[in-house]
């Protein structure tokens, strides 16, 4: 099976675990298609999207949430002698990884290397919203971990919605389709939150469990053993970035949670 | 020549004061005011209501607003009489009497000039016109009064205007005499909402048959995708989210209040238009997990923006009033209820954004502006009270919500 990775992130964490996990399970990753910029160029592109101000308040809330709390991926990475710092680049020199630079995810160059490469499954580790060409271009399908239960909960901030809603955190594996999070679905893992966790700390525990739960589904799909459920439609309720005083409550809630 | 005169004067008034430079120059640079806790916004928006009250100098009717141009507005009766309902909140949310002794000046003024026919006089300061919409939001003023104070004279008022609004009813159950443009309008249905307070607290089932009446009128000019014709003002331009807001909220209020088919299809407009306002909200961003852009000015059918360029401030306010409105309604559905809280929040914020806690301009301090950016088409340069009123609601609504 050929499989492919998206990267938008100079360091993309996430994408160095599927490579582990995936190589675990004799699954070999055969390119990372990367769309990632230069230190100035990723400063650059998150002051145009949230702004000086917002990006100041994510770095902040960022900061307070590093401070407290366990630290599952730092725990994980060293478990398993990953550095989760070390730059794609690196990773995929290492691993004997083709990695394929280009200028954006939506190019048609980037389809045209997908498809030319006889791609079966690309996996989504970051980029964003996807075109409908590079969604085509792989046999298969763009496969994707959801950090939350789908179809009940699709849209952003969706961990912190579980928590907030009282509902069973986890990820859905599911296909990319033209809609928001409303593809086919491959299977749903719960996520136990620690006694400890904060919100930060639950969210480095989902990244953690979406690689496993990805890797084990195209391990599936490797096997013909992959069931698929219907997704939903565009039109079913959609979740938005959660308000600051909303996240200080699902934080509340999940400290306050007695399960 | 008298034209030129005030345009001149007005430019000097502008030109001399520091407070609106401050002003034109935050939105010429995209910066926002700091945004405080709810209940310091709040504060700042009840003393500028207040203010407003205090400086149209006619004991009770608060000055339509503070305009760059012609300094303080005179007192407009139409939104004098919604802004007692938010008197009276603040004064039970704060315990201070003083908010009461406001509401009670605002009311005995309407009834000193209401009309003897009972309609409520059109337009700022003292018109011989009398409006339907304008009415109906006095009505609203009257009835809350009559709840809180136990007087029957605001009851009296409200009984009288509202036998007016059925004289003034055409067959089908719209209004098109002493209407905007002499047009039927389906933000009447808020007009219909005040009906329905009067006939709770009268007991007069004549009152809940004109209200359902016009909403039957109103849900029969929805389209599938929720939208509404004749929402604006005039009938060829789109309309501005302020009356967008209107229709939705008074389909709302109404829906709580009657049974029957009438009550659900009303809701129900209410619930699908209100969700198409979250969408076109939330989806206009840079990014995902970007803060969302302000609604736009205007909107047309298709729920797409006519007005990139500005944000009806007063009609976001009233919008995000809207969404919390429904997430106190469906807070046993603690999903949805969520949902239409957290956009409104976010909306809020922004709101939050154009009003200046510290200016020392009394026009400015804790006002909020018509436009975003203040030079923008809706009232253009002036701070309008139904700006302040729609803050002070929400953030009071808010509390509720959470």
């Amino acid at each position: 099976m050929i499989i492919g990775l998206t990267s938008a992130a100079r360091v993309n964490p996430y994408a160095t675990l599927l490579i582990d996990e995936l190589q675990r399970r004799q699954l070999p990753v055969g390119f990372v298609l990367s769309a990632e910029r230069g230190h100035a160029g990723d400063v650059w592109e998150r002051l145009k999207r949230r702004g000086v101000a917002g990006t100041l308040r994510a770095l902040r809330r960022r900061a307070a949430g590093a401070a407290k709390g366990p630290q599952p991926l730092v725990r994980w990475a060293a478990q398993r002698e990953l550095d989760l710092s070390l730059p794609l680049v690196q990773i995929c020199e290492r691993a004997g990884i083709e990695r394929l630079l280009v200028k954006s995810l939506s190019t048609s160059a980037a389809a045209d290397a997908v498809f030319h490469r006889g791609t079966e499954v690309l996996i989504n580790a970051g980029g964003g919203l996807f075109r409908k060409r590079l969604l085509e271009a792989p046999s298969r399908g763009l496969l994707n971990a959801h950090m939350a239960r789908l179809p009940e909960l699709r849209g952003v901030d969706v961990l912190e919605w579980s928590v907030l809603l009282g509902v069973q955190p986890g990820i859905t594996v599911h296909w990319i389709d033209g809609g928001v999070d409303t593809g086919a679905i491959l299977g749903f893992e719960p996520l136990s939150p620690a006694p400890d966790d904060t919100l930060e700390s639950l969210r480095e525990r989902a990244v953690l469990l979406s690689a496993t739960a990805v890797a084990d589904q195209v391990a599936r799909l490797a096997h013909g053993e992959a069931t698929e459920l219907p997704g939903t439609s565009d039109m079913a309720p959609q979740y938005f970035a959660l308000h600051p005083r909303l996240s200080d409550l699902a934080a509340a809630r999940l400290a306050a949670r007695t399960d | 020549m008298p034209a030129l005169l005030s345009r001149i004067l007005g430019m000097l008034r502008i030109a001399a004061s520091a407070g609106p430079w401050r002003v034109v120059l935050r939105d010429l640079l995209h910066r926002g005011e700091p945004l405080h806790e709810d209940e310091a916004h709040l504060r700042a928006a009840m003393d500028w209501l207040a203010r407003a009250q205090d400086v149209a100098g006619c004991g009770g009717g608060l000055s339509a607003g503070y305009s760059f141009r012609r300094g303080w507005l005179p007192p407009y009766p139409e939104t004098t009489g919604y802004i007692i309902p938010t008197f009276l909140r603040y004064g039970e949310h704060t315990g201070d009497d003083g908010w009461i002794q406001r509401a009670v000046r605002a009311g005995d003024w309407e009834s000193e000039i209401q009309l003897a026919a009972g309609g409520v006089r059109g337009g700022q300061g003292i018109n011989t016109e009398p409006v339907v919409f304008n009415t109906g939001q006095v009505i609203l003023g009257w009835c809350a009064l009559h709840r809180t104070t136990g007087h029957d004279k605001y009851l009296e008022s409200a009984t009288r205007a509202a036998d007016w609004l059925l004289q003034v009813q055409d067959r089908d159950g719209a209004w098109r005499q002493n209407t905007y443009e002499d047009t039927p309008h389906t933000y009447h249905s808020r007009v219909a909402w005040p009906l329905l307070e009067v006939a709770a607290a009268t007991g007069e089932a004549r009152y809940r048959s004109a209200a359902a009446a016009n909403l039957d009128w109103v849900i029969a000019q929805a389209r599938p995708n929720g939208w509404v014709e004749s929402m604006s003002f005039r009938c060829a331009d789109d309309p501005y989210t302020h009356t967008i807001a209107y229709t939705y909220r008074g389909l709302l209020e109404c829906g709580l209040q009657l049974q029957g088919d009438t009550g659900v299809s009303a809701m129900q407009l209410a619930q699908l238009g209100a969700d198409r306002l979250l969408r076109r909200y939330e989806l206009n961003k840079p990014d995902p997990h970007a803060e969302p852009w302000p609604l736009p000015a205007t909107l047309n059918s298709r729920w797409q923006p006519s007005d990139e360029g500005s944000s009806c401030v007063p009609g976001n306010a009233q919008i995000a009033l809207l969404w919390l409105r429904l997430a106190v309604i469906t807070a046993q559905d603690q999903a949805a209820s969520l949902r239409w809280t957290n956009s409104a929040l976010k909306l809020l914020d922004q709101v939050k954004a154009t009003q200046s806690l510290h200016s020392r301009h009394d026009g400015i301090r804790g006002g909020v502006p018509g436009s975003s950016p203040v030079w923008s088409w809706y009232l253009r340069l002036t701070y309008p009270n139904w700006a302040a009123k729609f803050l002070a609601d929400a953030l009071m609504e808010t509390e509720a919500a959470l």
